[in-house]
């Protein structure tokens, strides 16, 4: 299900939104504005443990610039056509 | 005529210390002697990367002179005794600073860890202990094995990179400051520098090499592997460091016994990757590596054109480097030191952590794919003994970074954007499917910056890689070429 920014802050401000979506949310944001919104990243942020540095303004912006940049990488791996029997290299051994 | 002591091979070096020619303490203090004088080391490591140091070298970021000389002294007892461990046996070497030394700090690169202290040794330092090297210096590096960040300077011109990151290894060895190193590679970072500065580095298949003990930029693609003057060097020091290892889960149950004679190249098969011999603007360097195909073709080499299908490596770097590296350094985001990393360090740390954001499936779908180009990439090298393609288009880029790359010397000689991101790298697909490479150097560019091509073979055929590499130093010298000294500005 995909949100709008005000559906999106509700739902964090209640605490009930997981990493993935918020990483979806992302990415809908980034195609459709151009750019991540402050609590997007807020939440993705708090998701993955303290804010620590990136509570500091100009850390934040840096943040927020490497997201963008992740996601935008991302973008050409989701769209490589892949077979349906390729496994991951989850353990990578060559034996 | 035997080169000056500091420069010879590993074979030399220990003929000499066999002959008593010299001690492996008066060979210990010859390096550690020329360290001193051409090498003072950035023991407070710098807030930037610096523009020079006074004309020295600094790729050592501490130099175990104590520890050297104690080492080399027990090495000239076992020696005088007939106890010879191994062709290295009494040679001083430098460690690249991400492997953990017992009593010697250990900084990966970073000023966070400039009073890190390991109590225990990585695995290749115990096993070049029990060869009996002798660890004399642990080298600079990009902070966090970052690829263009170290402070060591190229010694063939001090403006240029010796790019990264094992980049203190390699200068050194090609300075003639210590008889072999050790150098880490997850993408590039011994390939990269040994193709800058002119020196001989192979990457070992992923697997053949223990990295406990060594820092883990990406567990899925690290690797540890030697760095020499010339292939051979690097045979007899993968023996030595090669082989499983309970404590990493990568490694595999193959012994590698280096073959020092390649034997006849006739009739052998080697894929050359046309497209990346036509990526430099520069027709002298085109031509310096079209010679490298012309020598293989006259020992009887059969050369064959090939091509690897168009892949999204880059984005495969980027994804798994940063989820992975994201994962490992979660303790330096708690802790909030993340923000002493150097400052032209900043956007990378911010990318560690977006990776430690990305969802599961996105870092799922990286590794499927990396799966296929594995398959692919197997598939095709399989059908050779080798392939070749330039290690770096051009000579050594300067110092100078912008957007995490070196600025190139002379951007006229460097390929349009667009070709550029449409050609495969070999060192790309080796790199993410574990194949080994080996860098020699193979002449200068017009600004007499060195040149190299990359070999690659194979999963766990790292004898194929060193067999073209030692055939091809035969029967040229490029690998003798010495920087001059005073070292070029």
């Amino acid at each position: 299900m995909k949100l709008n920014r005000r559906q999106f802050t509700k739902a964090a401000a209640t605490g009930s939104v997981a990493l993935a979506a918020a990483w979806q949310q992302a990415c809908s944001e980034l195609v459709e504005s151009g750019e991540i919104s402050t609590k997007t990243v807020e939440v993705l942020l708090d998701s993955q443990g303290s804010r620590g540095i990136y509570q500091e303004e100009e850390e934040f912006e840096r943040l927020r610039r490497a997201i963008s940049n992740m996601i935008r990488t991302q973008a050409s791996l989701r769209d490589f056509p892949i077979d349906d029997d390729e496994q991951p290299s989850t353990v990578f051994w060559r034996g | 005529m035997l080169e000056p002591i500091h420069f010879r091979s590993i074979r030399e070096l220990a003929e000499g210390l066999e002959k008593r020619e010299f001690s492996s303490l008066e060979l210990t203090k010859l390096y550690l002697d020329r360290s001193q004088e051409l090498d003072v080391p950035p023991f407070d490591l710098p807030n930037e990367p610096r523009e020079d140091h006074d004309g020295k070298l600094a790729t050592m970021i501490t130099i175990a002179t104590d520890h050297a000389i104690e080492s080399a002294r027990i090495a000239d007892k076992e020696l005088a005794s007939g106890n010879r461990k191994s062709i290295l046996h009494g040679i001083p070497y430098g460690v690249k600073d991400i492997l953990d030394t017992t009593g010697i700090r250990t900084t990966w690169g970073s000023r966070i860890f400039k009073d890190r202290i390991p109590t225990r040794n990585a695995a290749a330092i115990d096993k070049l202990e029990q060869a009996g090297a002798v660890l004399m210096a642990k080298m600079a590096m990009g902070e966090f094995a970052g690829g263009n960040t170290s402070t060591a300077l190229n010694p063939w011109k001090l403006d240029r990179t010796s790019f990264g990151s094992s980049s203190g290894t390699v200068s050194a060895a090609v300075a003639g400051l210590i008889g072999f190193g050790i150098g880490t590679e997850t993408g590039g970072s011994i390939v990269y520098p040994a193709s800058a500065v002119g020196a001989t580095g192979l990457r070992p298949t992923f697997g053949r090499v223990s990295r406990f003990g060594c820092m883990a930029l990406s567990w899925s693609l690290d690797k540890i592997g030697p760095v020499g003057r010339s292939a051979e060097d690097c045979g007899y020091i993968l023996e030595q460091i090669s082989g499983f290892d309970p404590r990493d889960n990568s490694t595999g149950q193959r012994t590698f016994k280096f073959q020092t004679d390649p034997g006849s190249m006739k009739g052998k098969k080697l894929g050359v990757c046309r497209a990346e011999f036509e990526l430099s603007a520069s027709e002298t360097t085109k031509q310096t590596f079209q010679e490298v195909l012309d020598a293989f073709e006259q020992l009887g080499v059969e050369l064959q054109d090939i091509s690897f299908p168009q892949r999204p490596t880059g984005a495969l770097f980027s994804t798994l480097v940063t989820v992975e590296s994201g994962t490992n350094f979660k303790d330096l985001f708690d802790s909030g030191r993340i923000k002493e990393m150097f400052s032209f360090n900043e956007d990378r740390a911010a990318g560690w952590m977006a990776g430690r954001m990305m969802p599961a499936s996105d870092y799922l779908t990286a590794q499927r794919i990396r799966n296929q180009i594995k398959r692919e990439a197997d598939q095709l090298v399989s059908q050779f003994d080798a392939v070749i393609a330039p290690t770096w288009p051009n000579g050594a880029a300067l110092r100078e970074v912008r957007n995490g790359w070196p600025v190139p010397a002379r951007p006229e000689w460097e390929p349009p954007n667009e070709v550029n991101s449409a050609t495969p790298k070999l060192n790309s697909i080796g790199n993410l499917v574990g194949h080994p490479g080996l860098a020699i150097p193979c002449g200068f560019d017009e600004d007499g910056l060195p040149l190299s091509v990359q070999i690659v073979s194979s999963a766990w055929n790292d004898q194929s890689t060193l067999d073209f590499g030692m055939a091809y130093q035969k029967e040229t010298d490029w690998h003798l070429r010495r920087p001059p000294y005073p070292w070029r500005r």
